[in-house]
C-alpha cells in the first residue's frame, strides 16, 4: 500500500513539475515576443554561452576528430590493408552526430550548470523579487537573453565544433596513417552535403533550447538556500544530458523522414 | 484583505486584515515566522494569496495580469532582509538600475545626479564602482536602501531593516527612515521585531500573531496594551 501512495506522490510530484516547466517555456515566448529586449544583457549571455565556450569546445571536438580518424583508419587497415573512407567516416560521423551532441554535453554541463546556479542564487536571495520590484519581469530580463544565447549561440559553436573534428581527423591521416591531404578531401566532399549539415545544426538548435529550458527552469524554481542552489545545479546538468540523448534519436529520425539528411 | 497563506501543512495567513493609511509609517511587529515578510510580499504582490486579496490604491493587485501589476509594482520601493544586492553589478549599477527601467527617459547625467544624492542619504558617498562582495552588512542594506527609493516610489516596504546591525547603525537606519518620510512623504511599511526601532519610526504599530492582526494602534497605546500576547513580546517576556 505504501508503495503505491509513494508512486502516486511521485507522479503528482512529477505532473507539478511538467506543468511548471510548461508555463515557464510559455512566459518566456511571452515575453520573447513582446519585444522588449535587454541587449546589452543579450550579448553578455552570447559571449558566455558561446565565446566563453570556445576553449572547451575546442579540445574536445579536435580530439574526438583525431581519435575517429585512428580508430577507423587502425580498423580498416586490419580488415582491408589499407585505410580507406576515414574522411567519409569522420565527417559523417562529426556532422551529423559527435559535433553536435558532445558540444551540446559540453555546453549543458558548462554554461547550464552556471546558469542554474545563477538564476538559483538569485532567487534564494531575493534579487529575482527584487527585479520585479525595480521594473522588470525576471523572465523578461533573466531568461530571453539566455533562451536567444543557447538557440543561437549553440548552432554556431557545433558548425565550429564539426570543422575542427574534420581537421584533427586530417592531422591524424597526415601524420598517423599516412594518407595524403587529397584523398582524405576525396573521401569527403563527394559525401557531405549541405543537408547533411542542416541536420546536425537543426538538432543543435533544439539541443540549445533544451539547455535553455532545463537550466532556467531549475534557476527559476530553486529553493531551500545554497543546498537547493546545488540540487538545481545537478539537476540540471543530469536532466539536460538525458534530454540531449534521447531527443537526438527522435529529431534524428524525424528530420531524416522529411528529408534533412 | 481577509488573507489566507499556507505553505504546505504550515497555515501562516489565517484571516489577515489590514488598513494601510497614505502618508503613515506603520511597523508591524511579530514573532520569528508569524509570516511578516510573506504579508509584505503580499502587499507588493511578489506572493499570491490562497484566498483573501489586496488593494493598492483601491485597485484589487490579485485580479490584475501581469503587466497591470508590473504598473502598480513600480509604486513601490522594497528594502529586502538581505538587501537582495545583484552581485554581478556595482553599487552604480544597482542604484540606477530600477530608474533605467521606471524612468526610462531619464538621460545619464540626470542617472548620475540621482545615484549620487541618493547615496549621500544613506552616507555612503563614493563608492560607486565597489562590488556589493566588498561591503559590509551595514552597507549592503544601506545601498539596498538607496536603490529602493532611488525611483521615487510611493511606498516604501522594509523588511527587518536593522536585523543584524550594531546599535549605532540600526540607529542610523531608523533615521533614514524618518527622513524619507520627511523628505519624500511617503508611505512606508516597516517589518520588524526590533522594538527600539518600531517605536522610533512608526506613526502605528500592528502585532501580527497566530496569522491575524491582533492589534494596532500608536506606539504608545501599543506600550500600553492591555493584550497578553502583546505585552510579553514587547517585554521579551
Amino acid at each position: 500500500m505504501n508503495m503505491i501512495a509513494e508512486l502516486g506522490r511521485f507522479f503528482i510530484s512529477l505532473a507539478g513539475k511538467l506543468g511548471r516547466a510548461g508555463l515557464f517555456l510559455k512566459d518566456s515566448f511571452y515575453w520573447l515576443l513582446k519585444g522588449k529586449w535587454e541587449k546589452e544583457e543579450i550579448m553578455k549571455q552570447m559571449v558566455r554561452v558561446g565565446v566563453q565556450s570556445l576553449p572547451v569546445v575546442t579540445l574536445t571536438s579536435l580530439f574526438t576528430g583525431m581519435v575517429l580518424a585512428l580508430q577507423s583508419g587502425l580498423s580498416s587497415k586490419n580488415i582491408f590493408n589499407e585505410p580507406l573512407y576515414v574522411g567519409t567516416l569522420v565527417s559523417l560521423s562529426m556532422v551529423l552526430e559527435l559535433g553536435p551532441v558532445l558540444t551540446s554535453i559540453v555546453v549543458a554541463g558548462r554554461v547550464g550548470a552556471s546558469i542554474a546556479a545563477e538564476i538559483g542564487t538569485m532567487r534564494v536571495t531575493e534579487q529575482i523579487d527584487a527585479l520585479y520590484m525595480l521594473g522588470v519581469h525576471p523572465i523578461s530580463y533573466l531568461s530571453v537573453p539566455r533562451f536567444l544565447a543557447c538557440i543561437f549561440m549553440v548552432p554556431v559553436l557545433v558548425i565550429y565544433a564539426d570543422s575542427l573534428g574534420i581537421l584533427g581527423g586530417l592531422f591524424v591521416c597526415l601524420t598517423k596513417l599516412g594518407i595524403p591531404a587529397r584523398v582524405y578531401w576525396d573521401d569527403i566532399l563527394p559525401y557531405l552535403d549541405m543537408i547533411e549539415v542542416m541536420h546536425g545544426v537543426v538538432k543543435s538548435f533544439f539541443f540549445g533550447a533544451i539547455i535553455f529550458w532545463v537550466s532556467c527552469y531549475n534557476g527559476f524554481f530553486t529553493k531551500g538556500g545554497a543546498e537547493g542552489v546545488g540540487r538545481s545545479t545537478t539537476m540540471t546538468v543530469v536532466v539536460s544530458m538525458v534530454l540531449i540523448l534521447l531527443s537526438d534519436y527522435f529529431l534524428g529520425s524525424f528530420l531524416i523522414s522529411i528529408g534533412i539528411g | 484583505m481577509e488573507l489566507y497563506k499556507n505553505f504546505g501543512e504550515n497555515d501562516v495567513l489565517k484571516g489577515l486584515s489590514l488598513d494601510i493609511l497614505d502618508g503613515e509609517t506603520i511597523t508591524i511587529i511579530g514573532g520569528s515566522g508569524e509570516g511578516k515578510s510573506v504579508l509584505l510580499k503580499h502587499i507588493a504582490g511578489l506572493m499570491k494569496p490562497d484566498k483573501g486579496t489586496v488593494y493598492v490604491d483601491d485597485e484589487d493587485i490579485m485580479r490584475m495580469d501581469e503587466e497591470k501589476l508590473q504598473q502598480v509594482q513600480k509604486k513601490f520601493g522594497f528594502l529586502f532582509q538581505g538587501a537582495a544586492l545583484f552581485d554581478s553589478m556595482t553599487v552604480y549599477e544597482n542604484v540606477s538600475f530600477g530608474v533605467r527601467r521606471i524612468h526610462s527617459e531619464t538621460p545619464e547625467k540626470k542617472i548620475r545626479e540621482i545615484v549620487k544624492t541618493r547615496l549621500e542619504l544613506v552616507g555612503l558617498e563614493g563608492i560607486e564602482d565597489m562590488k556589493p562582495a566588498s561591503l559590509s552588512g551595514g552597507m549592503k542594506k544601506r545601498v539596498a536602501l538607496a536603490r529602493a527609493i532611488a525611483t521615487n516610489p510611493r511606498y516604501i516596504l522594509y523588511d527587518e531593516p536593522t536585523t543584524g546591525l550594531d546599535p549605532i547603525r540600526a540607529g542610523s537606519i531608523n533615521d533614514l527612515i524618518n527622513s524619507m518620510q520627511e523628505k519624500l512623504n511617503v508611505t512606508s511599511i516597516v517589518v520588524t521585531h526590533d522594538m527600539t526601532s518600531a517605536y522610533e519610526v512608526s506613526d502605528r504599530i500592528a502585532m501580527l500573531a497566530g496569522g491575524r492582526i491582533i492589534e494596532t494602534g500608536t506606539p504608545g497605546q501599543i506600550q500600553k496594551s492591555p493584550n497578553d500576547i502583546v505585552r510579553k513580546f514587547i517585554r521579551g517576556e
